[in-house]
């Protein structure tokens, strides 16, 4: 484990009927576990939105688990059944936006197993702490009331405005118009000639 | 030029199609189609009312517009729609999902050989100089002959289409349309090569940091004027979107980098498993931001786990609608731990 | 005023000596845009091509915080709220490089809605005062273009503080203003050779008379579309290809439509002024439900109504030629360029006037019928 003196914003999205009251076994049978997920409880994983999982990690969550009762035992009969093709799309989406896949998990917890409760938490907490902070697509734009963040666009969104500053030579520059990577590179030069030029 | 069996085809094409929307006029409130844009490489959408409108309308390699796009906005009208074979596909989605009721809709189906990209001539040329072109054979392997204007009178220029197609006419596999009242012209075979999803490849090779960093920079040239949401076809929210939207508040009026590149996220979610790929989302974006790639992304995994395409099938049930008690491309999470 | 020069070479050097006095935007090259970036010395400002944004958001930011605000609540009594303001600091002195002639003009138009007719916006006066223009003149009209229409030409001066005028490897520097004169005080003077081959080259350029379309007669413009106003047949068919997204209002270089907006997190808070675009729903939705603007037909009619009419007749003293009119347009052509489905002003502007002729003529028929 790295970096363990550091707080991780972790979220745990919990249905109402398995999950939620599994962690509460583990709570009741007294079992050691780390402090840093936050429980939001709902009412079945079928309720879980994929953009909630999104949001949460785009606005500053380091890591989402997202909990629900074992297949064939959902409360609603089948809403994790959905939930399940909805959250595994995400998964596989998650790192073409650039968040590591490790960040995001989905795994199924019943109410009598308090223990498996435990390890999921304790392993999901470990790999975001191997994985470190997420990174942040604006630090400053969510802190409220720093009198230097408030001129507008200029330092309110210190990216947008010195996105060329912060990275002097950016080593993908091909990939910045995806279709300039199709062309080969003798046409290139040819192409950049004439757009100067107009 | 009599000689060329392309030219001839497509003025006869033009021929059936003014007199097939002719004999519909009486049906239908109006027929959407193309016309000329404001210069020769520029199509434009345009409502046919009467036989008078017909004379405006054109059909070739400029014609990228997926007209699909105004019908939501639309429905409760009787329509005619010209549909290329992509288009047809948005039509499949938007009545698999009941937004379009079938008997208001008079499909015009025309084969299509493939589109014109502008970006990438752009990236050539000071398209703002030209004054005429025209297609010399097909689209896939012909010429695009331009008359530019200059210091030096005019002047002719040759450019080789198949370097000028749309990315998805490369990997076209419905050249024909999959819905219509009335096809338009002669069927033709796919001409496209099999999506091998090289631009993905080439994001998924950058480390998670760097393809962070990458949409950083793309989405930092946003402008927020949701013309990707707009142009897309079965975007139909419109302005109940949820980016609008102050409760929920999942968005807020900044113009910060996270709620932009959050809106985009949404999109792509949004659309799971209705996507067609048409790319009207990336080729309206009039900052040039590469936003498809998050919808091949998704379409990639769908094929993968459901083996399922979007707006193909009519009778399909889209997979996020539906599940299989076992399922057998998804492992268990838990276990794998 | 002395003409100065800078050569290509040294574009980079001198705007990075503005740099140290100023906030300097300039355009860069990203993927398929051109866009205004803070200027730092490893950047390239690209002056060839009109930049894909207009120069507003230098004077009028997509998004400004007009101020925070913080609640506490009394211990004593917890009905009592008290409320702490603070404002935005002033903005810092800004110098924008590489705009065009029509984005200049654009400021002179933001001026008319922010400052004149009694109700001055402090926010849009402070970014006013703070910041400069220094303008590149055109060399050749896009098929897009239309400035001559407005009033406006490939090197004119109003709203600039100085002027670059391009001249092969390098740019003739001409100041408009007083504070330009002391921007560029410091560079070479231009040599008589230079000044006599920039007015050569000024010379055999295309004149908007040679331009690929004439200029319309646009003096009848304000009247003709009251007249076609209520067609909403003619606007239906005109917006039928409208996407109603943003593109062409927040490119334009005098759209000033703005929303204001609470962003509150528990007991704080900012208050924020955004863009808003008139081609969208919301724009005019009412707490109600009711919208007055209910469809596309609507919004593009309010758009070129604005622009073409409305804005003329409320500063009608503001007469300018060719048409003896001021538009809150300065045909620098963003909104056909980059509209996806190509929808194009000067069709509408140019089918307003017909239509207005045509009902005109009908009008006078059916008079005549009476009369008889």
């Amino acid at each position: 484990m790295q970096d363990m003196g550091r707080e991780y914003r972790i979220i745990g999205f919990l249905c109402n009927w398995c999950s939620y009251g599994g962690a509460d076994a583990a709570g009741v049978a007294r079992f050691s576990q780390p402090t840093e997920l936050r429980i939001i409880r709902v009412p079945c994983s079928g309720r879980v939105d994929p953009m909630f999982v999104a949001k949460a990690l785009l606005s500053g969550a380091d890591g989402v688990l997202v909990s629900g009762c074992h297949p064939r035992d959902c409360h609603y009969t089948e809403g994790n059944l959905y939930a399940r093709r909805r959250l595994e799309l995400l998964r596989r989406f998650l790192p073409i936006i650039g968040v590591d896949e490790g960040r995001f998990e989905y795994v199924w917890v019943s109410a009598s197993e308090g223990s498996r409760w435990r390890d999921m938490v304790t392993k999901f907490t470990d790999k975001i702490h191997q994985l470190g902070p997420m990174p942040r697509m604006a630090e400053a734009a969510r802190t409220l009331c720093k009198l230097e963040g408030m001129l507008g666009v200029s330092s309110a969104q210190p990216d947008m405005w010195r996105a060329d500053a912060a990275s002097p030579a950016p080593r993908h520059d091909a990939l910045l118009n995806m279709d300039d990577f199709r062309l080969d590179a003798s046409k290139l030069d040819e192409a950049k000639e004439v757009m100067d030029g107009e | 030029m009599a000689s060329d069996p392309f030219a001839t085809g497509a003025a006869s094409r033009m021929e059936t199609l003014r007199s097939k929307i002719a004999q519909e006029l009486a049906n239908v409130d109006f027929v959407l189609g193309y016309g000329r844009g404001f210069d020769p490489l520029h199509a434009t959408p345009v409502t046919v009312r009467n036989e008078k409108d017909l004379d405006r309308l054109i059909f070739d390699a400029t014609c990228v517009q997926n007209l699909a796009t105004s019908l939501y906005g639309l429905r409760g009208k009787r329509l005619g729609v010209v549909v290329k074979g992509c288009d047809s596909r948005s039509i499949v989605q938007l009545l698999q999902e009941r937004l379009w009721e079938r008997e208001n809709l008079v499909i015009f189906g025309l084969p299509c050989e493939g589109v014109l990209d502008l970006a990438k001539l752009r990236a050539s040329m000071d398209i703002a100089s030209v004054k005429e072109a025209r297609v010399e054979g097909s689209p896939r392997d012909g010429l695009l002959r331009l008359k530019l204007a200059g210091d030096g009178g005019e002047r002719v220029r040759d450019i080789e289409t198949r370097g000028l197609l749309a990315d998805k006419c490369l990997r076209c596999q419905h050249p024909n349309p999959l819905v219509y009242d009335h096809l338009i012209g002669p069927e033709i075979a796919p001409q496209g090569a099999e999506d091998d999803y090289a631009d993905l490849a080439a994001l998924e090779k950058l480390s998670t940091q760097e393809r962070f960093d990458f949409w950083k920079r793309q989405m930092g040239r946003c402008i927020r004027c949701y013309a990707c949401r707009n142009a897309c076809p079965l975007c139909v929210c419109k302005h109940v979107c949820l980016a609008d939207s102050r409760e929920p508040h999942w968005l807020s009026a900044e113009a910060t980098l996270q709620e932009k590149w959050l809106f985009q996220v949404m999109h792509a979610l949004h659309l799971a498993g209705r996507c067609t790929e048409c790319g009207e989302c990336q080729r309206s974006c009039p900052m040039g931001i590469p936003i498809l790639l998050l919808k091949r992304m998704m379409n990639r995994e769908l094929k993968e786990l459901f083996n399922y395409q979007a707006g193909v099938n009519l009778d399909a049930v889209p997979p996020l609608h539906t599940f299989l008690m076992e399922e057998d491309r998804i492992k268990d999470r838990g276990l794998l731990w | 005023m002395v003409a100065r020069h800078i050569k290509e070479t040294e574009l980079a050097a001198v705007a990075a000596a503005w740099a140290r006095s100023y906030r300097v935007l300039a355009p860069v090259r990203e993927g398929a845009a051109i866009v205004y970036r803070v200027f730092s010395e490893d950047m390239h400002p690209f002056l060839g091509r009109p930049p894909t944004s207009s120069a507003k958001e230098a004077l009028l930011p997509q998004t400004e915080n007009l101020f925070t605000y913080k609640y506490r609540k009394d211990q004593a009594d917890l009905t009592r709220t008290e409320v702490f303001l603070s404002e935005a600091l002033p903005p810092e002195p800004t110098l924008i490089l590489g705009p065009r002639p029509c984005d200049a003009r654009g400021r002179h138009l933001l001026d008319r809605v922010f400052l004149e007719r009694g109700v001055v916006d402090p926010q849009y006066k402070a970014h006013r005062a703070a910041t400069l223009f220094v303008s590149v003149a055109c060399t050749s009209l896009q098929n897009t273009c239309f400035c001559h229409w407005t009033g406006g030409g490939m090197d004119d001066e109003t709203g600039s503080d100085v002027l670059l005028h391009p001249l092969n490897g390098g740019f003739v520097a001409k100041a408009v203003t007083p504070a330009g004169e002391k921007l560029i005080a410091e560079l070479p003077e231009a040599t008589a050779q230079t000044l006599a081959s920039l007015d050569e080259r000024k010379a055999a350029a295309q004149t908007p008379d040679q331009a690929p379309e004439q200029t319309p007669d646009l003096k009848d413009i304000a009247g003709s579309f009251l007249a076609v106003f209520a067609d909403l047949d003619f606007w239906t068919d005109q917006s039928a290809r409208c996407l109603s997204c943003g593109v062409c209002t927040y490119l334009c270089p005098t759209c000033s439509c703005f929303n204001i907006t609470d962003e509150n997190q528990g007991m704080s808070g900012r208050r924020l002024r955004t863009w808003d675009t008139c081609m969208s729903a919301l724009y005019t939705l009412e707490g109600s439900g009711h919208n007055p603007r209910g469809s596309r037909a609507h919004r593009l009619r309010n758009r070129v109504g604005h622009k073409f009419c409305y804005h003329p007749r409320e500063f009608s003293e503001a007469a300018t030629e060719p048409s003896g009119l001021e538009f809150s347009c300065t045909g620098c052509g963003r909104c056909i360029k980059s509209c996806p489905v190509a929808v194009d002003i000067r069709q509408i502007v140019l089918d307003v006037l017909d239509k207005a002729r045509e009902k005109a003529a009908e009008t006078a028929g059916a008079k005549g019928e009476e009369a008889k």
